[in-house]
């Protein structure tokens, strides 16, 4: 059967493609997904180290996850959204003034 | 037999996930860009299935790919309607290659550290177990807390999007 290391290496480059992504993009949306890769990276190993445990911990803590992920989305975009209306743009480098 | 399908489908997931993530980074079109997460995030539900955790398979899918995914979409439809400057589909890239190799050291350092370490006991799945029923009776009984505050963190975010979002001077 597959090893639990398997897993955790593919964890870890999801992890490092979400960092690359959240470091690099200088649009808000895509910083949002690597966040997103972060989180799911995460979450396949709270997954993979539950299989084969007697309690179930684990995955009702990847639930939880999951969740804190979809409200930080949709607080994120209406930000976001709110932020292009009022600047027209979501380069996080062009949004440098604190006035509203 | 069975054990190689195993294998063969982590292998063709996991392929999936690197590739589909190596093209969100590379991308220069954003729709293309979220397609791309599509195909991770089905991916990832895939692992999940070869895990044993159907219900966090299923429950993936709903939450990324049906709510997640399509409201990002929604964003960049509702955000790029303006017509002097639609920045919000372009995307930039700053320090392309030091974040590149950035990445590599911390995965390189990730790696080593999950070579050089072993696990106690063996982490296979249950593929018979029902985990819809487990995972009720837990959040029912014994993590009952985690399953309000979640309740709450949801409205909150409810009311708080919807203020945001809403037009007010």
């Amino acid at each position: 059967m597959i090893d639990i290391q398997f897993y955790l290496i593919l964890a870890a480059a999801l992890f490092s493609i979400g960092l690359a992504i959240a470091v690099t993009k200088k649009n808000l949306i895509m910083v949002l997904v690597g966040i997103e890769l972060m989180l799911n990276a995460a979450n396949i190993n709270f997954v993979a180290f539950s299989q084969g445990q007697d309690s179930i911990d684990a995955q009702v803590f990847s639930l939880a996850i999951m969740i804190v992920a979809a409200a930080e989305v949709t607080i994120a975009l209406a930000i976001i959204l709110k932020l292009n209306e009022k600047y027209g743009t979501v380069n996080p480098d062009k949004i440098d003034e604190l006035r509203y | 037999m069975g054990e190689f399908l195993i294998l063969s489908f982590f292998g063709l997931f996991s392929a999936s996930i690197i590739i589909a993530g190596a093209y969100v980074f590379f991308a220069k079109n954003i729709l293309y860009a979220l397609y791309a997460l599509m195909a991770v995030l089905v991916s990832i539900s895939g692992i999940y299935i070869l895990a044993g955790a159907d219900f966090i398979a299923v429950s993936h899918l709903m939450i990324y790919v049906g709510g997640i995914l399509i409201l990002l979409l929604f964003g960049i439809m509702m955000g790029g309607t303006k017509k002097v400057r639609n920045d919000i589909l372009r995307i930039e890239n700053v320090n392309a290659l030091w974040s590149v190799i950035v990445a590599f050291v911390v995965f390189s350092a990730l790696l080593w550290l999950i070579k050089g370490s072993v696990f106690a006991g063996d982490f296979q799945p249950e593929l018979n177990q029902n985990t819809v029923k487990l995972i009720g009776l837990n959040l029912m009984t014994r993590n009952l807390l985690i399953l309000e505050s979640l309740g709450i963190l949801l409205l909150l975010a409810l009311i708080g999007s919807t203020y945001l979002a809403s037009k007010h001077d």
